[in-house]
Protein backbone atom coordinates (compact mmCIF):
# COMPACT_ATOMS: atom_id res chain seq x y z
CA UNK A 1 0.00 0.00 0.00
CA UNK A 2 1.36 3.28 -0.94
CA UNK A 3 2.10 5.91 1.97
CA UNK A 4 -0.34 8.94 2.16
CA UNK A 5 1.76 11.94 1.42
CA UNK A 6 2.12 14.82 4.10
CA UNK A 7 4.12 17.84 3.10
CA UNK A 8 6.07 19.63 5.89
CA UNK A 9 7.52 23.18 7.23
CA UNK A 10 10.03 20.98 9.27
CA UNK A 11 13.24 22.22 7.89
CA UNK A 12 12.32 25.87 7.73
CA UNK A 13 11.39 26.27 11.44
CA UNK A 14 14.36 23.89 12.23
CA UNK A 15 16.81 26.33 10.87
CA UNK A 16 14.85 29.35 12.51
CA UNK A 17 14.73 27.54 15.67
CA UNK A 18 18.63 27.57 15.20
CA UNK A 19 18.29 23.86 15.46
CA UNK A 20 20.91 21.00 13.37
CA UNK A 21 18.93 17.65 13.08
CA UNK A 22 20.73 16.39 15.59
CA UNK A 23 20.00 18.78 18.08
CA UNK A 24 16.60 18.37 17.06
CA UNK A 25 16.88 14.25 16.51
CA UNK A 26 18.02 14.93 20.91
CA UNK A 27 15.41 16.91 21.75
CA UNK A 28 12.98 14.29 20.12
CA UNK A 29 14.43 11.36 20.99
CA UNK A 30 14.71 10.00 17.84
CA UNK A 31 17.88 9.50 15.34
CA UNK A 32 19.21 12.38 12.92
CA UNK A 33 18.08 9.86 10.42
CA UNK A 34 14.52 9.49 11.69
CA UNK A 35 14.13 13.57 11.32
CA UNK A 36 15.99 13.69 7.67
CA UNK A 37 13.33 11.16 6.34
CA UNK A 38 10.62 13.33 7.71
CA UNK A 39 11.90 16.37 6.19
CA UNK A 40 12.54 14.81 3.13
CA UNK A 41 8.80 13.28 3.10
CA UNK A 42 10.04 9.68 3.26
CA UNK A 43 8.66 8.89 6.60
CA UNK A 44 5.07 10.24 8.12
CA UNK A 45 5.79 10.03 11.77
CA UNK A 46 3.46 8.98 14.08
CA UNK A 47 1.13 11.60 15.66
CA UNK A 48 3.22 11.64 19.13
CA UNK A 49 6.36 12.47 17.13
CA UNK A 50 4.67 14.88 15.28
CA UNK A 51 3.28 16.37 18.02
CA UNK A 52 6.65 16.44 19.96
CA UNK A 53 8.20 18.04 16.97
CA UNK A 54 6.10 20.55 17.08
CA UNK A 55 6.69 21.60 20.81
CA UNK A 56 10.22 22.13 20.52
CA UNK A 57 9.83 23.82 17.14
CA UNK A 58 7.32 25.97 18.76
CA UNK A 59 5.10 25.91 15.95
CA UNK A 60 1.29 24.31 15.57
CA UNK A 61 1.48 20.68 14.33
CA UNK A 62 -1.16 21.81 11.37
CA UNK A 63 1.67 24.41 10.04
CA UNK A 64 4.51 21.64 10.42
CA UNK A 65 2.56 18.93 8.78
CA UNK A 66 -0.29 19.58 6.17
CA UNK A 67 -1.73 17.38 3.34
CA UNK A 68 -0.45 18.64 -0.23
CA UNK A 69 -3.93 19.76 -1.06
CA UNK A 70 -3.66 22.54 1.26
CA UNK B 1 28.54 12.28 13.70
CA UNK B 2 26.85 11.63 17.12
CA UNK B 3 27.43 8.43 19.19
CA UNK B 4 24.07 7.30 18.26
CA UNK B 5 24.95 7.64 14.78
CA UNK B 6 28.07 5.43 14.85
CA UNK B 7 26.24 2.77 17.21
CA UNK B 8 23.08 3.02 14.38
CA UNK B 9 25.96 3.02 11.41
CA UNK B 10 27.97 -0.34 13.43
CA UNK B 11 24.69 -2.03 13.91
CA UNK B 12 24.18 -1.78 9.97
CA UNK B 13 27.41 -2.84 9.33
CA UNK B 14 26.83 -6.24 11.58
CA UNK B 15 23.07 -6.63 10.27
CA UNK B 16 24.85 -6.92 6.59
CA UNK B 17 27.37 -9.29 7.22
CA UNK B 18 25.18 -11.14 9.47
CA UNK B 19 22.86 -11.40 6.80
CA UNK B 20 25.74 -12.60 3.92
CA UNK B 21 27.96 -14.83 6.21
CA UNK B 22 24.43 -16.91 6.65
CA UNK B 23 23.93 -16.83 3.02
CA UNK B 24 27.46 -17.90 2.32
CA UNK B 25 27.84 -20.52 5.13
CA UNK B 26 24.24 -22.13 3.86
CA UNK B 27 25.50 -21.98 0.29
CA UNK B 28 28.53 -23.76 1.12
CA UNK B 29 26.67 -26.58 2.91
CA UNK B 30 24.75 -27.05 -0.77
CA UNK B 31 26.03 -30.44 -2.27
CA UNK B 32 26.54 -29.03 -5.92
CA UNK B 33 28.12 -25.72 -4.64
CA UNK B 34 30.98 -28.05 -2.83
CA UNK B 35 31.40 -29.88 -5.93
CA UNK B 36 31.41 -26.77 -8.21
CA UNK B 37 34.21 -24.70 -5.88
CA UNK B 38 36.56 -27.85 -5.24
CA UNK B 39 36.64 -30.04 -1.65
CA UNK B 40 39.26 -27.65 -0.25
CA UNK B 41 38.29 -24.10 -0.64
CA UNK B 42 34.07 -25.02 0.44
CA UNK B 43 34.64 -26.12 3.83
CA UNK B 44 37.08 -23.34 4.55
CA UNK B 45 34.48 -20.85 3.05
CA UNK B 46 32.06 -22.41 5.04
CA UNK B 47 33.76 -22.02 8.36
CA UNK B 48 34.61 -19.12 7.63
CA UNK B 49 31.57 -17.82 7.50
CA UNK B 50 29.70 -19.91 10.67
CA UNK B 51 32.99 -17.67 12.64
CA UNK B 52 31.67 -14.57 11.14
CA UNK B 53 27.72 -15.24 11.26
CA UNK B 54 28.44 -16.48 15.02
CA UNK B 55 30.85 -12.82 15.42
CA UNK B 56 28.18 -10.91 14.36
CA UNK B 57 25.50 -12.41 16.06
CA UNK B 58 26.94 -11.91 19.27
CA UNK B 59 28.38 -8.25 18.49
CA UNK B 60 24.22 -7.30 17.41
CA UNK B 61 23.17 -8.42 21.19
CA UNK B 62 26.50 -6.61 23.04
CA UNK B 63 26.28 -4.10 25.79
CA UNK B 64 27.03 -1.62 23.36
CA UNK B 65 23.88 -1.45 21.35
CA UNK B 66 21.81 -2.94 23.83
CA UNK B 67 22.28 0.35 26.04
CA UNK B 68 21.27 2.60 23.27
CA UNK B 69 18.54 0.67 21.93
CA UNK B 70 15.80 3.11 23.02
CA UNK B 71 17.48 5.73 21.16
CA UNK B 72 18.32 3.61 17.92
CA UNK B 73 15.30 1.63 18.03
CA UNK B 74 12.69 4.52 17.29
CA UNK B 75 9.33 4.43 14.50
CA UNK B 76 11.45 4.65 11.93
CA UNK B 77 13.32 1.73 12.63
CA UNK B 78 10.23 0.23 13.56
CA UNK B 79 8.64 0.87 10.83
CA UNK B 80 11.81 -0.46 8.44
CA UNK B 81 11.99 -3.72 10.42
CA UNK B 82 8.14 -4.07 9.66
CA UNK B 83 8.73 -3.36 6.23
CA UNK B 84 11.56 -5.89 5.55
CA UNK B 85 10.40 -8.81 7.12
CA UNK B 86 7.00 -7.83 5.10
CA UNK B 87 8.79 -8.29 2.44
CA UNK B 88 10.83 -11.41 3.55
CA UNK B 89 7.85 -12.86 4.10
CA UNK B 90 6.85 -12.68 0.30
CA UNK B 91 10.42 -13.86 -0.98
CA UNK B 92 9.93 -17.00 1.52
CA UNK B 93 6.68 -17.60 -0.70
CA UNK B 94 8.22 -17.03 -3.89
CA UNK B 95 11.10 -19.04 -2.97
CA UNK B 96 8.69 -22.37 -1.67
CA UNK B 97 6.42 -21.71 -4.80
CA UNK B 98 9.88 -21.80 -6.78
CA UNK B 99 11.27 -24.59 -5.11
CA UNK B 100 8.04 -26.37 -5.83
CA UNK B 101 8.48 -25.66 -9.44
CA UNK B 102 12.10 -27.31 -9.72
CA UNK B 103 11.09 -29.85 -7.86
CA UNK B 104 8.18 -30.75 -9.66
CA UNK B 105 10.56 -31.05 -12.48
CA UNK B 106 14.17 -32.00 -12.15
CA UNK B 107 15.59 -34.53 -9.21
CA UNK B 108 16.88 -32.16 -6.61
CA UNK B 109 17.97 -33.32 -2.59
CA UNK B 110 15.01 -31.91 -0.67
CA UNK B 111 17.42 -30.45 1.67
CA UNK B 112 19.73 -28.22 -0.77
CA UNK B 113 16.19 -26.53 -2.21
CA UNK B 114 15.16 -26.00 1.86
CA UNK B 115 18.62 -24.63 2.37
CA UNK B 116 17.60 -21.83 -0.65
CA UNK B 117 14.52 -21.39 0.80
CA UNK B 118 16.14 -20.74 4.24
CA UNK B 119 18.32 -18.61 3.03
CA UNK B 120 15.68 -17.18 1.10
CA UNK B 121 13.82 -16.49 4.45
CA UNK B 122 16.52 -15.22 7.25
CA UNK B 123 19.22 -13.10 5.09
CA UNK B 124 17.20 -11.66 2.58
CA UNK B 125 15.08 -9.57 5.15
CA UNK B 126 18.41 -8.79 7.23
CA UNK B 127 20.01 -7.44 4.39
CA UNK B 128 17.07 -5.70 3.15
CA UNK B 129 16.71 -4.00 7.14
CA UNK B 130 20.12 -3.35 6.79
CA UNK B 131 19.84 -1.41 3.46
CA UNK B 132 17.14 0.40 4.84
CA UNK B 133 18.86 1.58 7.95
CA UNK B 134 21.77 3.24 5.99
CA UNK B 135 22.66 6.38 7.70
CA UNK B 136 21.01 9.53 6.25
CA UNK B 137 23.09 11.92 4.18
CA UNK B 138 23.99 15.19 6.33
CA UNK B 139 21.39 17.44 5.68
CA UNK B 140 21.98 19.83 8.68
Amino acid sequence: MENERLNNSMKLHRVRAGLTQGQLADLVNVTRKTINSVENGVFVPSTVLALKLARELQTPVETLFYLPDQ
Amino acid sequence: MSTVDQISRGRVGFLLLNGVAFAVWQFTEIERVGELFGEGVTPMLGTSAVALWTITLAALFAPAFARQKSTIEDELTRQNRRAAFSWGYWVVISGAILALFVASNIAVPADDLLRLVLIAGVSAPIIRFAVMERSAPDGE
